[in-house]
């Protein structure tokens, strides 16, 4: 019998900070990258969280990363990185949303083949999913590794969140039906689309009219209240809030 | 005769700013070093805690630590001193603020309602935020300067806030009358009692249970869409979200 699946963005769904912003973070508390860089970088990733109708978030986190290696000049040692991403998720992983860490446990218990599709670096996206108990994983950008370094030249998968769901789907043989996917920008729209139930979190402007038009539930978690907001005749109702 | 004038109050802190004005100047003074070393080691895990989501109550678990230091050592750290951090912090800090309650506060003032802030925090810090927002009146809490020192002596504003409005509002000769009162948490309960309109924002769960309760408005922003839910028929229905 075909397994059903569930699939999560991780920064901004799962984890409450990006991966890339608690990297930075690192790097300069471990005197890696200087603090007027490291300040630069968190200042662009924070305005990008504050832009209302923003799509780009992908421009935002390019610019970001060409920031970060333009202030290592000597690269950056592949254990150092290591390390580095140890650390962020081990953070990350003590600041998780609550609903969907929930969310995340109640499906593995159900038995649901757990994916993870990031836009974030591949190490860190499989050392977090890994620790999180999913079953797939897939971060769309890799840092270039040579003499045991990495150069500072970024890879981005030239292919879209959906596609890279549908070749889990085929891979694995998993069953669409019963499934769903929990995104929260509009980088999610694809994949939202391709799922049975789509849930849509916290949600930036775009994401948030899209789900709109599209009648897909709502939930939102602020100050640790979840509200859950289903679509009934055109409108929104709350239909559940827990703490 | 004239029509009295309508007004609209506002609590500050994670209501129109988003963190807490006289938090941002304690974690400054830490940054200065200006605190001893106890306090910071005390803070540290107790911060931790919150920004791990420990428990429900790790927040305000942070917020008593801070808060205990400050009332602790009041009378040792220098009022200058706080005065000049509490000014910097305003100046670098004030746009940091919520989308919907910032609207709504230039609707209000655009419609010649008397707007007022009614904070717990200091008002060293809230004044100069205030001033820059244009509000009409503010009351904050202050503390007594003696020779230079605080003496420790000072009067609170974070409770009782339907009390500081009702003495405003007769003071100021204001209307009752389609009165707006907008809060965050359980401080601001009796403030929205007091008005014909009041609006529950970003509630911690205290605060929404009392609203839900009540059935007021109550809006939740994030990632800056502001979703308003309103009581219709015992559900509630989302109105708006911009």
């Amino acid at each position: 019998m075909k397994k059903q699946f569930a699939v999560f963005d991780i920064d901004g769904t799962i984890a409450r900070n990006s991966l890339l912003q608690l990297m930075v973070r690192e790097l300069v508390a471990r005197g890696k990258l200087g603090i007027g860089p490291g300040r630069q970088i968190e200042v662009m990733l924070h305005d990008y969280r504050q832009k209302i109708a923003d799509d780009n978030f992908g421009q935002y986190m390019k610019q970001a990363v060409e920031i970060m290696f333009k202030a290592l000049p000597n690269g950056l040692r592949i254990d150092d990185y290591n390390e580095i991403i140890d650390a962020v998720v081990k953070t990350s992983l003590s600041n998780t949303y609550v609903y969907t860490r929930e969310l995340v446990q109640t499906l593995k218990r159900n038995n649901f083949f757990l994916i993870a599709i990031s836009g974030s670096e591949v190490k860190a996206v499989s050392t977090f999913s890994r620790a999180m108990g999913f079953d797939a994983w897939v971060g769309e950008v890799s840092y270039v590794e040579q003499n045991n370094r990495l150069t500072g030249e970024v890879r981005a998968l030239q292919q879209s969140k959906a596609q890279i769901l549908n070749t889990i789907i085929k891979k694995f043989d998993l069953d669409t039906r019963g499934s769903t996917a929990v995104g929260d920008t509009s980088s999610d729209i694809s994949v939202l689309e391709l799922v049975e139930s789509p849930i849509v979190f916290n949600p930036n402007q775009a994401l948030f009219k899209h789900a709109r038009d599209k009648g897909w539930m709502i939930v939102l978690e602020r100050k640790d209240m979840v509200y859950g907001m289903v679509q009934e005749n055109g409108q929104y109702i709350l239909k559940q809030v827990n703490a | 005769m004239s029509e009295k004038q309508k007004f609209a109050v506002f609590d500050i802190d994670g209501t129109i700013y988003r963190y807490v004005l006289h938090h941002a100047v304690l974690d400054a003074m830490e940054d200065e070093g200006l605190v001893d070393a106890e306090y910071v080691e005390k803070i540290k895990a107790k911060r931790l805690a919150w920004k791990n989501r420990e428990h429900p109550e790790s927040f305000w678990d942070f917020v008593e630590a801070q808060n205990s230091y400050w009332f602790e050592k009041l009378t040792e750290i220098s009022p200058a001193k706080f005065k000049q951090l509490s000014r910097d912090i305003v100046e670098r800090t004030k746009s940091h603020v919520y989308v919907y309650t910032s609207e709504l506060l230039k609707k209000c003032k655009a419609e010649g309602r008397f707007v007022i802030a009614i904070s717990g925090s200091a008002e060293d810090v809230i004044l100069p935020f205030t001033e820059h927002w244009g509000f009409d009146l503010t009351v904050a809490a202050s503390y007594e300067i003696v020779e230079g020192k605080f003496t420790g002596n000072r009067v609170a504003t974070f409770k009782d806030k339907h009390l500081i409005l009702e003495s405003i509002v007769k003071k100021h000769n204001l209307s009752w009358q389609d009165s707006i009162a907008v809060g965050d948490t359980e401080n601001d309960i009796s403030l929205l009692e007091a008005v014909e309109r009041p609006i529950a924002f970003n509630p911690n769960r205290t605060f929404l249970d009392a609203a839900m309760a009540r059935g007021w408005d109550i809006v939740v922003e994030r990632k800056n869409v502001s979703y308003k839910m309103v009581n219709t028929k015992g559900r509630y229905v989302m109105e708006i979200a911009s």
